[in-house]
């Protein structure tokens, strides 16, 4: 059928009405068996997820701002340490971390998008090879290679400073290298659910291979390309130990190295905790942002991932 | 690669250009044009570099490159690689030219000391051991670098006071500057700035403080060497090289060090001294490898840390996935109220930025200031003794990875046919019954891909460790592998930590963790037989 | 509207495997042609080298009057209708339709004309906001006529368009392709693998076996002179009977004994086949429809009919005539073609019975013949059909 697309696929998971598939008890039951326990382990993963969320935002809101004197819950609302951490270079941190990280998850996720669309659709000589290379290459994750990383990019720094070290070009260049083998192989498992018949009818409609792309496909795996974006931008914002090496001038960090630097230093950790943490809460918002809008094709995509490997 | 066999055939005449494979919206043509144009542009801007330093290799791959960018993108029979290519090229560059350069690095005693040449190590050699001579020539001096700050050739800028001379000094000696290309206070007096080259400021100076020391400019009576920040002077080697025999002697001393080409070393002759620290790049075949497994204190280490690696790996994946199993069958009852609120709350923690999240868990286990010694009432030192370390590095991968699990367990619940439980709800098995034949066994089968990748990210989980316990605590009698290291944290301290950089010996553990990480993915995908989806 | 010509049309996988071989058909123009077969016959190949979506391994491929080969789908102006209808989910039935048209960049008044009148003949009118998600089997089918229609190409291809139906919406849906391909005059190529629809639908009908062109022509003439057994066993429901025979020359004629029968061929008979006087002495393949077989007791003039006895294993009352298996004792006719009808058979829904030779007639509703009775069957020995036991192919001259 024509319509068996991922979209289909998606919507199963995340499904309003969600199969009944263990009973905790009959309808006979007491309250606990039908109810009681799911509320009460309900209570208790929110209680674990959320407290040190707590403990981080009550931190950023302690006038003190040092570590020992920050509470679980707030005694004292200031914007203090938000006011510090904007006087200072965080502005310009977290702006590199935003267009680092869109900017290497957006043109990621259109090279993965391309590649798996050739590896789905076409056959040609070396598709195996290629494929079979992609994950092998994935294993080899490219932070193992980071001291061929570090020297391969002095040598670039010498040639083009432009891309080199303490640049947010080089850093997303060099990001963009891991976008082949991340996410070719979990979309080309998407693209190749949708049936072939309609990039032949396409075709004969008179499609070119790109109208093909762009018209038909694109806009049918629309959901999981929504969800490697927000993956890859999350992983970016988080990427830690590429862009500690790699950006070391204060002008060029990233929020995530910008705010380790806060607290590294065991004589002033203490001290810089508030700032540090009201940081952190403003880092989360983006992600914490688009999860929740992206929060329904989440679900399916992870799972239609794990099923398809 | 070829164009493709079952695709439509091609033009009626195969041609070449802009329109070859089809494309005629005049949107897409201009696209196209851009697109090459920018390709051309960076080419032209890339290629200047290249040709100023006379890097031959570097313009020819350039040229090949961009060439075969125009031919893929304007040729009808190179379809699938035009959606291949940009990937390829990235992939090519960041990743397997790093992995590459990684594996043959890892043959070789590449490192602090081991960075140049022979000849190199030799000028530095002679250079390091200038001595200031009665009545030499002092010089005044301003730090530069050829290029950036931060990565570029230290220079000196050099007056000469008597003579009112200025000149440049780099590695390959000195020169004079040209009049009008630079300023200076008074004719041979202190430079403030230059036309090529960048003056250093007091911090970057700082930074590049071991640079300086190291650099020295060759002249024919010996070398110039820095003498504080603003003086230079001129004075000759202590230690030279002689040729005949091979060796590097200190004329003071008489000490003499013959040089090693297996090694990369001048050896002490007769056993005295230590080795000259300054040696060269050689290729040492496995020997890096070999000291893995026969260096005691390596191979003692490396065995604990390849053991807590894998548990950490292992243990990271079954707690997430028990808890999040856990909580997602609570969560799978319809009955319940309010499960999307649950929901939303419980995930925010896979939402929250992980780096500001593991540093905020470091500081919660801080002994003196942390949150669970002062709500526990404690006074522990959580990081202090490996198994604490161990219970909250543990701890804190619960936190953060049971809310995936718990999302991709709830999805693939759902997509289990209900009519299977009730089946065997029919034939009479109780709910738990039900639930470990039937529910669990499909979800183990769905999510296994799901369970080996996490494991092989979680084998290599730096920040997991180096932002919380930082691989320790450490014993005294080895500082470089703490009790909560793990191969990539271990890797990492050897490459850049404090005691000198010996990137051979990291990237051979670097081979060693890909060959592991390799090895369980490759034989438990095959088991999960996910290799035969490539058709 | 074009001709279409195959001229020795061949595709070959990099494999080795043949999927078509030295196809020459001529196709008129607006003429309806279906190609018909067993799955893996090359028919669906054969379709989808016209449409461009498989290269021609040799030979030539001629639209009106280009030799269109090596020319894009796109370009070759034809439009095609997918077993799976292939309707784009993403679109309502409106976009879907225009798709094709706003990709050539038509007027947008034009495209909305166009649309409207092919939704008009097809009375999709009230669904065009629709996705096809919400559409229903026969509804979906509609919309991939239409985005057919609306490009009014030079050919319609379609392939196994209706195997998605139910047995009803088929029938009806059999009915207005044919009349959509009547009024439009459009040249179709029509692929399937259920002869129902062939002998219904074509002007003339090409069976294919094994990538290889078995019969072209009318459908009524395949029906009533098969070239071969295949042929005789594939086209018409319930296929052919079949049995070995043994031919003798008997005073002045010929005859057959088929097990304990012996049936006297008529003088016009082999008058018209003078070569079946060359297999006195052989085994010859002898082939009876159904319909040409009758209750003795009722059958017009059943003296000079010839006569089988049996006992009647089965009986299907259909109200218009009462379908009667029986068996014969003549040995089954074993050859290439009827292996292949019988793996076709096995994927399909025709029965094969695997005991004996199980023969079916058709009776008139009159007859009183029941399961387990011993019955008299009279033949038309007019219509028996001739083949030849080794090669399976009809004996004509």
């Amino acid at each position: 059928m024509a319509h068996t697309t991922s979209e289909s696929a998606v919507q199963a998971a995340t499904g309003s009405q969600p199969p009944e598939l263990v009973r905790h008890g009959s309808a006979k039951g007491g309250w606990f068996r039908r109810t009681g326990f799911s509320h009460l382990v309900g209570i208790l993963a929110l209680a674990f997820s959320i407290f040190p969320i707590l403990f981080v935002v009550s931190a950023s809101l302690n006038p003190v701002g040092t570590l020992s004197s920050s509470t679980l819950l707030p005694r004292e609302v200031s914007l203090a340490n938000y006011q510090t951490l904007f006087d200072g270079s965080f502005p310009r941190w977290f702006l590199n971390s935003l267009i680092i990280a869109s900017l290497a998850a957006g043109i990621s996720m259109l090279i993965s998008a391309c590649a798996a669309y050739s590896f789905s659709r076409f056959r040609f000589r070396g598709r195996r090879t290629g494929l079979m290379s992609l994950l092998l290459v994935q294993m080899f994750p490219q932070f193992l290679a980071i001291v061929a990383i570090y020297l391969i990019f002095a040598e670039i720094t010498e040639l083009w400073p432009a891309v080199g070290f303490n640049t947010s070009a080089g850093l997303i260049l060099l990001y963009l290298g891991g976008a082949l083998g991340v996410n070719t192989w979990l979309m080309k498992g998407f693209f190749d659910t949708i049936p072939k018949d309609l990039d032949e009818s396409a075709k004969m409609d008179g499609a070119t291979h790109f109208q093909v792309f762009s018209g038909i496909i694109l806009p049918l795996v629309a959901p999981i390309l929504a969800i490697t974006g927000l993956l890859g931008f999350i992983g970016a914002i988080n990427e830690f130990l590429i862009a500690i090496i790699f950006l070391r001038e204060d002008e060029s960090k990233t929020a995530a190295v910008g705010l380790y630097g806060l607290i590294a230093d065991p004589l002033t950790k203490n001290a810089n905790f508030g700032e540090f943490s009201a940081g952190a809460v403003i880092l989360a918002v983006p992600t914490v942002a688009l999860f929740m809008y992206l929060q329904r094709y989440i679900v399916g995509g992870l799972t239609a991932g794990a099923v398809k490997g | 690669m070829a164009g493709s066999t079952t695709s439509p055939p091609g033009r009626k005449t195969p041609r070449f250009g802009l329109g070859a494979d089809g494309t005629s919206s005049p949107l897409m043509l201009m696209v196209k044009i851009v697109g090459l144009s920018l390709v051309a542009a960076v080419a032209v801007w890339a290629a200047l570099p290249l040709i100023r330093t006379d890097n031959w290799w570097g313009l020819a791959i350039l040229v090949g490159v961009t060439a075969l960018a125009f031919y893929v993108y304007l040729s009808p029979r190179t379809v699938p690689m035009k959606y291949l290519l940009p990937g390829t090229l990235f992939l090519i560059a960041f990743q397997v030219v790093p992995v590459v350069y990684t594996v043959s690095t890892a043959f070789t005693n590449f490192g602090d000391g081991h960075r140049g040449t022979k000849e190199q190590a030799i000028t530095a050699i002679e250079g390091a051991s200038v001595k200031q001579v009665p009545d030499s020539e002092i010089y005044t001096l301003t730090l530069a670098t050829d290029g950036d700050a931060a990565t570029g050739d230290i220079v000196f800028l050099l007056g000469e006071p008597s003579t009112g001379d200025s000149y440049v000094g780099t590695a390959d000696g000195l020169e004079p500057l040209e009049e009008g290309s630079f300023e200076a206070a008074t004719p041979g007096g202190k430079i403030t700035a230059a036309d090529d080259y960048t003056v250093l400021t007091v911090e970057e100076v700082n930074a590049r403080q071991d640079d300086i020391t190291a650099f020295s400019v060759p002249t024919d009576d010996g070398a110039i060497k820095s003498q504080g920040l603003s003086a230079a002077f001129e004075g000759a080697p202590q230690q030279s090289y002689d040729e005949e025999c091979d060796c590097v002697t200190d004329a003071t001393t008489g000490n003499v060090w013959v040089a090693d080409d297996e090694e990369g070393s001048f050896v002490s002759e007769d056993g005295s001294q230590r080795n000259l620290a300054q040696g060269w790049k050689v290729n040492v075949g496995f020997d890096n490898f070999t000291r893995i497994f026969t260096d005691d204190t390596i191979r003692d280490s490396l065995l604990r840390i390849v053991a807590w690696n894998f548990a950490f790996a292992i243990l990271t994946v079954v707690i997430t996935f028990a808890l999040g199993l856990l909580v997602a069958i609570a969560l799978n009852n319809p009955l319940m109220r309010g499960r999307t609120l649950y929901r939303s709350f419980i995930i925010l923690p896979y939402a929250m930025p992980a780096v500001a999240m593991y540093l905020v868990w470091r500081e919660m286990f801080n002994q003196d200031f942390g949150l669970v010694n002062r709500i526990l009432g404690t006074d522990i030192n959580w990081f202090g003794t490996t198994p604490s370390s161990m219970f909250a590095i543990l701890l804190i991968q619960l936190w953060l990875g049971y809310n995936y699990m718990f999302l991709v367990i709830t999805g693939a619940l759902q997509s289990i046919p209900s009519d299977l439980v009730e089946a065997a709800g029919v034939d009479g098995a109780k709910p738990f019954y039900a639930f470990r034949t039937i529910t669990f066994p499909l979800l183990l089968v769905a999510l296994a891909p799901l369970l080996i990748t996490s494991f092989a990210f979680n084998f290599n989980n730096f920040a997991a460790i180096f932002l919380t316990s930082r691989g320790g605590p450490f014993p005294p009698d080895n500082p470089d592998a703490g009790g909560t290291d793990i191969l990539i944290t271990y890797t990492y301290r050897i490459a850049f930590g404090g005691s000198g950089a010996d990137y051979g010996f990291a990237a051979a553990v670097s081979v060693l963790i890909f060959l592991i990480v390799a090895t369980v993915s490759i034989v438990s995908f095959r088991r999960t037989q996910v290799l035969e989806e490539i058709n | 509207m074009a001709e279409v010509v195959l001229d020795k049309v061949n595709k070959q996988y990099e494999n080795g495997f043949h999927a078509v071989k030295d196809l020459d058909i001529e196709i008129a123009d607006g003429e309806f042609i279906v190609l018909v077969g067993p799955s893996g016959c090359g028919k669906s190949t054969a379709l989808r080298m016209i449409a461009g979506l498989e290269d021609i391994t040799s030979g030539t491929l001629t639209i009106g009057d280009r030799v269109v080969n090596t020319l894009a789908s796109r370009d070759r102006d034809i439009a095609m209708v997918f077993q799976s209808y292939a309707l784009y989910p993403h679109m309502s039935v409106a976009d879907n339709i225009a798709y094709g048209l706003k990709l050539r960049r038509m007027d947008k008044s034009e495209i909305e004309t166009r649309v409207k009148r092919a939704a008009d003949m097809l009375e999709l009118g009230p669904l065009l906001d629709r996705k096809p998600k919400q559409l229903s089997g026969g509804q979906r089918q509609r919309v991939a006529m239409g985005r057919a229609i609306v490009r009014e190409p030079q050919v319609f291809l379609m392939d196994e368009p209706l195997s998605n139906l139910d047995a009803k919406l088929r029938v009806q849906m059999r009915a207005e392709i044919a009349q959509v391909q009547r009024d439009l005059e459009t040249t179709t190529i029509y692929v399937t693998h259920d002869q129902t629809e062939a002998m219904t639908m074509g002007d003339r009908v090409a069976l294919m076996k094994a990538g290889v062109l078995q019969q072209l022509g009318a459908p009524q003439h395949l029906y009533d002179h098969p070239d071969n057994i295949f042929v005789a066993g594939f086209i018409g429901s319930p296929p052919m009977n079949m049995a070995l025979g043994r031919v003798e020359r008997s005073d002045g004629g010929i005859t057959v004994s088929l097990g304990g029968a012996t049936v006297q061929v008529p003088a016009s008979v082999t008058a018209a086949r003078p070569a079946l006087a060359s297999y006195a002495g052989r085994e010859i393949a002898v082939g009876i429809r159904s319909e040409d077989m009758e209750d003795a007791s009722l059958a017009r003039d059943a003296a000079s009919r010839a006569r089988l006895t049996t006992s009647v294993a089965l009986t299907e009352a259909l109200g218009s005539e009462i379908v009667v298996h029986f068996p014969v004792d003549a040995p089954r006719v074993v050859t290439e073609d009827t292996k292949a009808l019988e793996e076709d058979a096995h994927t399909g829904d025709a029965p094969v019975s695997h005991h004996g030779n199980i023969w079916v007639a058709s009776f008139s509703p009159r007859s009183r013949v029941r399961h387990g009775d011993q019955v008299e069957i009279a033949i038309d020995q007019e219509r028996l059909h001739f083949f030849d036991p080794e090669t399976g192919l009809a004996i004509r001259d």
